[in-house]
């Protein structure tokens, strides 16, 4: 009887030690230190100053005076909400005319589209600096023959940027929508007698109007967070990204503390733009799956030809950057200038003194992604098949990252770790952290979505025939998460090895990646150079596409 | 080999609602027994709660004489089949039976030789090295099932395990179902909305309802002796019709007065339960129900009337085709001939059976 309770006690132990309960642990302590802590220490920053004792809200009311301060907020909301706009009027009928009209050159317009919403946006805003800036190879060209273009910096140039670099994301979001509505839904609207443009209106725009929405929403939070586009062409024009950064490099020594403050305000923005965008979704969302999706329709010549040039035109424009990189990568250089002839003398350049870089950028990133799947594999499990207010919380926690800015990140992790029990200040770490929380609830909102397709009932199956769950999950529901979540990793990876924003403030001369080096070089008029790394950034993505398609069977990106 | 299961004052709670609700059974060693209820009775529930999937609030699981309620599923040594049968999508057809064999850590040419044994007997073994994406629904059925017995469960349970199959194969599989459970004298317990099923297959059939247990008995003793209004309706089909007993005589429609063995000295409102082919049309008689035929339906062996009673009430008679010569047509006066010998009371309050057989 004593033994039985013995045994009783015990087996009630194992349940509550659980492999999951374990796990679930784990993940609440290391979000607790590497989210909870990082922002909570930046945001209680904020309150204080070097000169005031105590709670002070010294920072914000700077901020809100000086007009310094407050115009980059107001540059900010400008920059996004026009580039939301123009990449929505341009994303959508676009995206329209893409999947319901046959095309020429589909497959090659489809690519160049994918391979520009991937590639960093640093990029376009360098390469259109050396095509259209003041030395630019088509300004001089224009001027040569007494076209005056203007200049192409501050907040024109960061809008061109901006839009070609992020219409494609309304655009494949939007044609994923489009290709998802059941033609009979628009024959049972022709069938009622509305039929063209009304029906359009009537029917085809307000199905997908959510999915609009969340793209524009996404393009506006992308805008608001990106550092490197503004830093590079925007010239004088500040932005909130921008004067993060500045402040925190001119101020780290003395004040870090009004660069928490910039970080709060912009978190709040984005996180006020996300609670939108899911307001509209959840009240808006029509779940569709087309059993019969609508055919493309074959054009007359035409407007075959008309309708090909508008798509074509755009996603050249969007792709030009890495066109230009490429190329330039091969040009003979003299300082910041380009001079006749080709050669592979960037290159050789780039080898010699930047190899570390690209060896960190590579490490790093894929130490992340090993990060990134195992966490995506047991998190997304632990918040769907465990259900429970702990993992409910997880889940938020583990997608608050999303909504804050890169260069947030980087000082989060700084003002974090640069003192106290645990110091990663200058080291890969804080850099492969940063990579990890950021890129996570990518991955995390793909393996989700697999899980909720995957039967649960095939775990239950491998348990009754005597497989303890830990076990199970690895050899059934985690092999089966596989594919889906591997390619979402891919992601995660390409938007890794093109990071700036949170690498620019955490890294060290031994911690330098391929991004700080363009960044640098730009700066330093080392055009070869950055050209060159950026190819292999270009490169890096195609591969990584390439793979991405292997193992998800060619489905699309978005 | 074949073990008890016992299921004592069972409660499995979701908040406030109560899934099952103190359920009590003992099923025999080599039993088929069957769950049977409308969705949401709580039969599911209860077969998780005996794989070791749904946790137990009260009450206790025994097999044989050992509680399991704290034993993990894992080590339950249940073989379950699940409504979808659960395959292991990534395995073929020889690795998903083998999985349980290799967990018990057998090896080898036994392992082979198990596995080979298991398939054979579900005649799958010319399948063995296929995927199962390649396999029709049967297909996979058989293949659930050989993996499920293969590791010589204590218990097999099944979960629906024909519903996602065509009627005709339905029928084959529980023939084999049956017959392979006899033969490995297995202690079986299965779910099933589908009542037809049930009687086939079972030896005996747990009637559920809203968490609780209605009626246990035999496939027979339920049709034919249910215990109340739930189980006369969902086994089969029933008319109700109002009326009084007294003195061990039920009075229907104020006129048609049938004896009855009633328990002793029972007097009050009850309600007759007459399954439609237990009674008759015929000319109308003095002293007889009556009523007239709203629609025929022609089914081939039997012609299905729905009648309208005097009282306005509504009733289903069905007729062999090949014991009668007349057929009504719709508007036809016709008189009812009960078979009284087959006919149920239950009390009017209670809906419980009043019936001393």
């Amino acid at each position: 009887m004593n033994n039985m309770g013995g045994k009783k006690i015990f087996r009630k132990l194992q349940n509550y030690f659980s492999f999951w309960n374990v796990a679930l642990l784990l993940f609440l302590v290391l979000s607790a230190v590497f989210i909870i802590y990082p922002f909570g220490k930046m945001f209680l920053q904020s309150f204080t100053t070097a000169k005031e004792e105590g709670f002070t809200l010294a920072n914000y009311t700077t901020f809100f005076q000086k007009k310094y301060y407050y115009t980059a907020l107001i540059n900010s909301l400008k920059i996004c909400i026009v580039v939301t706009v123009i990449t929505t009027a341009l994303g959508v009928p676009l995206a329209y005319i893409g999947t319901r009209y046959n095309l020429y050159f589909k497959r090659v317009i489809n690519i160049m589209i994918v391979l520009s919403m991937l590639s960093p946006p640093f990029i376009g805003a360098y390469s259109w600096i050396t095509l259209l800036g003041r030395s630019g190879v088509i300004t001089k060209f224009l001027a040569s023959i007494g076209i005056d273009i203007g200049s192409i910096y501050g907040f024109k140039g960061i809008i061109l940027v901006f839009v070609l670099k992020l219409f494609p994301l309304v655009y494949l979001y939007v044609s994923g929508a489009l290709s998802s509505i059941d033609s009979s839904l628009e024959e049972a609207s022709e069938s009622l007698g509305v039929s063209g443009i009304k029906r359009l209106m009537k029917v085809t725009f307000p199905v997908i109007m959510p999915t609009i929405l969340s793209a524009a929403l996404m393009v506006f939070m992308t805008a608001l967070a990106d550092f490197g586009t503004p830093r590079l062409i925007g010239e004088g024009y500040n932005v909130l990204p921008v004067i993060i950064y500045k402040e925190f490099l001119n101020e780290v020594a003395t004040n870090p503390s009004f660069a928490s403050a910039l970080s709060v305000i912009i978190t709040i923005i984005s996180a006020l733009v996300l609670l939108l965008q899911k307001a509209i979704v959840d009240r808006k969302s029509y779940n569709m799956s087309a059993l019969r999706p609508p055919a493309p329709v074959e054009l007359p010549v035409g407007k075959k030809i008309l309708a090909t040039a508008a798509v074509f035109i755009v996603a050249f424009l969007s792709i030009v950057p890495q066109i230009t990189v490429v190329v330039m990568s091969f040009l003979k250089t003299r300082g910041p200038l380009f001079v006749r002839g080709f050669s592979l003398e960037s290159y050789r350049n780039i080898i010699s003194k930047l190899s570390t870089n690209i060896r960190n950028t590579f490490t790093f990133s894929i130490l992340a992604i090993a990060l990134i799947i195992i966490i995506g594999l047991l998190g997304s499990y632990l918040i769907v098949r465990r259900k429970s207010k702990i993992t409910t919380f997880l889940d938020i926690l583990l997608m608050f990252p999303y909504v804050i800015p890169g260069s947030v990140i980087g000082i989060c992790l700084i003002v974090a770790f640069n003192t106290g029990p645990l110091v990663l200040t200058g080291t890969m770490w804080i850099i492969v952290i940063s990579y990890s929380i950021r890129k996570l609830p990518y991955t995390m909102r793909s393996s989700v979505g697999i899980l909720y397709q995957i039967d649960h009932s095939v775990e239950e199956a491998s348990i009754s025939l005597g497989v303890p769950p830990m076990k199970t999950f690895f050899k059934t529901t985690a092999i089966l998460m596989l594919p889906g979540l591997l390619s979402g990793a891919v992601l995660s990876f390409v938007a890794n090895i093109n990071e700036l924003s949170s690498t620019i403030i955490l890294y060290t001369g031994k911690t330098s990646t391929i991004s700080v080096a363009i960044f640098n070089a730009v700066n330093n008029d080392a055009f070869g150079n950055a050209a060159a790394l950026a190819t292999i950034l270009t490169f890096s993505t195609v591969i990584s596409l390439v793979i991405f398609n292997k193992i998800s069977g060619g489905k699309s990106v978005v | 080999m074949s073990q008890t299961v016992r299921i004592e004052s069972v409660v499995k709670e979701y908040g406030n609602f109560r899934a099952i609700d103190n359920v009590s059974l003992e099923i025999k060693p080599g039993e088929f027994f069957t769950l049977l209820g409308p969705s949401g009775c709580g039969k599911t529930t209860l077969l998780r709660m005996i794989a070791g999937f749904n946790t137990i609030e009260s009450g206790k699981i025994y097999f044989n004489d050992e509680e399991i309620n704290d034993v993990p599923a894992h080590k339950r040594n249940v073989g379950m089949v699940f409504q979808n049968y659960a395959i292991f999508p990534h395995m073929s057809v020889k690795d998903n039976v083998a999985y349980g064999l290799k967990a018990r850590k057998i090896k080898g040419a036994e392992l082979i030789k198990r596995t080979e044994q298991a398939l054979k007997l579900m005649q799958m073994y010319e399948y063995k090295d296929r995927q199962p994406s390649q396999l029709s629904g049967g297909q996979q059925q058989r293949v659930a099932l050989a993996r499920a017995i293969v590791i010589h469960p204590s218990v097999l349970l099944m979960d629906e395990p024909l519903s996602n199959l065509d009627a005709k194969l339905r029928v084959q599989m529980r023939s084999s179902i049956k017959k392979l459970q006899k033969s490995l004298n297995i202690t079986t317990i299965y779910v099933t909305h589908d009542q037809e099923e049930a009687l086939a297959i079972s030896d005996r059939i747990a009637v559920m309802n809203n968490g609780r247990v209605e009626q246990i008995g035999e496939p027979k003793e339920i049709y034919m002796r249910p215990a109340n209004t739930f189980v006369a309706n969902f086994i089969g089909t029933s008319n109700f019709l109002q009326g009084e007993a007294d003195n061990g005589v039920v009075t229907i429609l104020g006129k048609v007065k049938i004896p009855v063995k009633l328990k002793e000295g029972y007097k009050g409102k009850v309600i007759v339960s007459v399954r439609p082919e237990n009674a008759a049309l015929c000319p109308v008689q003095e002293g007889m129900l009556k009523g007239k035929v709203v629609f025929a339906t022609f089914l081939g062996d039997y012609i299905n009337y729905e009648i309208e009673l005097e009282d306005g009430t509504s009733m289903e008679i069905n007729e062999y085709t090949s014991n009668v010569d007349q057929h009504w047509e719709a508007g036809d006066l016709a008189g009812i001939d009960l078979n009284t010998k087959r006919i149920t009371v239950f009390d009017h309050e209670t809906e419980k059976s009043i019936m001393v057989y």
